[in-house]
């Protein structure tokens, strides 16, 4: 074996593996070595090294929604896109990516959910006697489907539970189905919930110069 | 390489207007220098496959970053102008969407490609319905140019003889309609509205843009130089001969200030830029129509989404649905007798294939999967495009007050849709309905709820053409009343918009005053 096919070899298999390797008992030479060639020319290839996002290294730090808020989001993400044979809201961290998305947006957005999440609770605690968070799926089904189903239009309801219901709909199954951990279950293409900008790959726009 | 002195014209703007210039003129041996705001984009190198799972916002968008561009998608965000680097104002309860891009062949690297002519209901709308001003020009005077511009864009159709839409020289589709569709078709007729397949430009492997149809042969004919990055700030005027003598314009990347000059100015930089060039060079303004009569498509997306029964749970099969067609102006068509509370029309774009979105169903959870499973495939659904009347209130006006990141003042606007939008945009959802239903499919959801003025990137009419130098910013051939070496060739020339999409109709436009420059030219009369 050349020397640099050894170093390639060695780098490209696991230590212990190698290492086993070098246990082996040495092949006798049948012959003479030869004189050694000069190593050939370095590669011009410039170095690939795979980096990860952050969100698979660490964990997103809350700035946004009150605990409250945030518990009810949780609540309410799990059941829009609950797990089922494929990964749900929480598993793609649903609830922390919106924490960071609305608490970066203008507004008239954010308005749009925390008055949502203080109606949720507030009717929540109404009639239920605590806070959404704390209901088990019926009952929060109940108190939230009669604003599910007003009719969706571009001009949003004027009732602010109703107005985030309709936005939280779609930013929960968005964000989900563009999760990496939606497309890692292979789900994107599957079930009637991927598309092209839905867990899949689409051609991006790098900044003009 | 040609000096400053050379150019015998100068054009500002590279997309379907000027780009059709330079391609005119070139042709005929004439010399020009076009300036771009944007860069000579490398598309193989500026575009690249990314999964959406990682893009910082998960294919939700910057927040923020481009509020006026609902177009706009994390993928394509930096297509677009960026709205903080070139801003604009508007009183907050009047939005419009201003949707520009900045890179050679502008705006038509993204256009839809559907490809109309207007007719004398749009040339000669005054002597039809009393309101407005006629166009200087006929069909007639532009129908030779239509000619020349459809086979080089390329433009599919099939022929029907309405004279409320012109056929033109087309790539004849006779492919045959799938079952929905021609359900749609039928049920259309029964109502007495007309469809036809969509017009539309093939062009050229994969793009209709005046960077592949237009600005390689006339690069090739020797005659044109094309600077990228230069953003127009004025044009420039000899005091002693009153003429335009070229243009001062700023390098985008190191803000450098440069002067170009020339015989003649064209400016095709779209509608509102080109306005925003002439209002902020204090020129063509001599009528007090300048920057006035703003006016567009009102615009719905999803007018209608109705779902095909036959086709759910998995049937949607090939022949029984896909594909779409085209609903042109049917209302008010003959003079004297409107059909309706409103003058004027829209036309329709009809699809058929596709799933629902989810927004249109109160499912949630998998509920909701097991609803967009049923429905998958059986999706109809139609665009609503309708004449915005051109109104002298509505309006844009130089904001002195705020500038660029160039140092150019900005544009301020002032436009409302009224009534007869309203109306109008009412009757065409009905319509949807009714076809819908009575074609038998279910209907999901229909909407009478028009977007903001200017989202349907159809904007014209701010230095509108005519006869009269009193009423009107340009004559019957883009040419300037004030300034007589002075063009401006692009959408802003309007006098009406018609419900058609006005890419074909600026193209013609700019050939034919093109032509005019290079005959003006060979007798020196522009000076």
């Amino acid at each position: 074996m050349k020397r640099r096919r050894f170093f390639q070899t060695a780098i490209a298999i696991p230590a212990g593996t190698a290492l086993l390797a070098q246990q082996e008992p040495s092949p006798k030479p049948t012959q003479q070595p030869r004189e050694m060639t000069p190593p050939a020319a370095p590669s011009m290839e410039y170095p690939k090294i795979d980096g990860s996002m952050p969100d698979q290294a660490a964990a997103p730090v809350l700035h946004f929604f009150s605990a409250a808020q945030f518990a009810a989001l949780k609540h309410l993400s799990d059941m829009i896109m609950p797990a089922t044979d494929k990964p749900g809201a929480l598993d793609a961290q649903v609830p922390e990516f919106l924490d960071f998305l609305i608490g970066k947006s203008p507004a008239d957005r954010q308005k749009v959910y925390t008055a949502g999440l203080d109606a949720l609770n507030k009717l929540s605690m109404a009639k239920e006697k605590k806070p959404f968070a704390e209901l088990d799926t019926a009952a929060a089904a109940a108190l939230i489907d009669p604003a599910m189903k007003q009719p969706w239009n571009y001009v949003p309801p004027a009732d602010p539970l109703a107005h985030f219901l309709q936005q939280a709909k779609a930013d929960i199954r968005t964000a989900t189905m563009n999760s990496r951990e939606y497309a890692a279950a292979g789900a994107a293409d599957a079930g009637g919930r991927g598309g092209r900008r839905q867990g899949g790959v689409g051609l991006y726009w790098y900044s003009l110069d | 390489m040609a000096t400053q002195q050379d150019y015998d014209v100068l054009i500002v703007g590279s997309g379907a207007s000027g780009g059709m210039a330079a391609y005119t003129l070139t042709k005929n041996g004439v010399k020009c220098l076009l300036l771009d705001a944007g860069p000579n984009v490398d598309f193989a190198r500026q575009r690249g496959l990314k999964p959406v799972f990682d893009l910082p916002y998960r294919g939700m968008g910057e927040p923020g970053r481009l509020p006026h561009v609902l177009q706009a998608n994390e993928f394509n965000a930096n297509q677009w102008v960026d709205e903080k680097q070139v801003p604009y104002t508007h009183d907050p309860k009047d939005p419009y969407n201003w949707v520009r891009v900045r890179m050679l062949g502008g705006k038509s690297n993204f256009w839809a490609r559907m490809s109309f002519r207007l007719s004398d209901y749009e040339f000669k709308a005054k002597d039809h319905d009393g309101f407005g001003e006629n166009w200087p020009i006929s069909y007639a005077d532009l129908k030779p140019y239509y000619d020349q511009v459809e086979p080089i864009f390329r433009v599919a159709g099939r022929k029907e003889g309405w004279a409320q839409l012109p056929d033109g020289i087309f790539l004849e589709d006779n492919s045959p309609d799938t079952e929905c569709v021609k359900r749609f078709n039928a049920s259309a007729a029964k109502l007495g509205v007309p469809t036809t397949k969509m017009r539309r430009a093939t062009g050229k492997g994969p793009l209709a843009s005046s960077l592949n149809l237009l600005l390689p042969d006339a690069m090739e004919t020797g005659n044109l130089t094309i600077v990228p990055n230069a953003v127009a700030r004025e044009i420039s005027v000899d005091k002693n001969t009153g003429l335009a003598n070229g243009i001062h314009f700023i390098d985008r990347v190191s803000k450098r200030e440069m002067f170009a000059r020339a015989r003649v100015v064209m400016v095709g930089a779209s509608c509102l830029e080109s306005t925003r060039l002439m209002l902020n060079s204090g020129l063509g303004g001599a009528s007090g129509a300048l920057g006035h009569y703003l006016h567009d498509q009102l615009y719905i997306s999803q007018g209608i989404m109705a779902s095909m029964p036959e086709a759910r749970d998995g049937k949607a099969g090939r022949g029984m649905i896909g594909g779409g067609g085209y609903i042109p102006r049917f209302r008010n068509l003959v003079k004297g007798k409107p059909d309706r509370d409103f003058i004027r029309g829209y036309a329709m774009d009809f699809s058929t294939g596709g799933t629902p979105d989810a927004k249109y169903f109160p499912e949630y959870g998998p509920a909701l999967d097991k609803k967009l499973a049923e429905y998958r495939g059986s999706a109809i659904s139609a665009t609503i495009m309708g004449e915005a009347l051109a109104r002298y209130e509505n309006h844009v006006s130089i904001n002195k007050d705020v500038k660029d990141a160039f140092g150019i003042p900005v544009l301020n606007f002032k436009v409302k849709y009224g009534d007869n939008e309203f109306k109008m945009a009412l009757d065409a959802k009905n319509t949807l309905e009714e076809i819908c239903h009575g074609a038998g499919f279910e209907v999901l959801h229909g909407s009478d709820k028009m977007f903001p003025p200017g989202y349907s990137i159809h904007e014209v009419g701010t230095c509108r053409m005519g006869d009269d130098p009193k009423k009107s910013v340009l004559n019957k051939w883009n040419q300037t009343w004030d300034v007589k070496n002075l063009f401006v060739i692009d959408g802003s020339s309007f006098v009406t918009s018609g419900p058609q999409n006005p890419t074909m109709t600026i193209l013609s436009l700019s050939m034919r005053a093109s032509e005019y420059v290079a005959e003006q030219l060979k007798t020196r009369s522009l000076g």
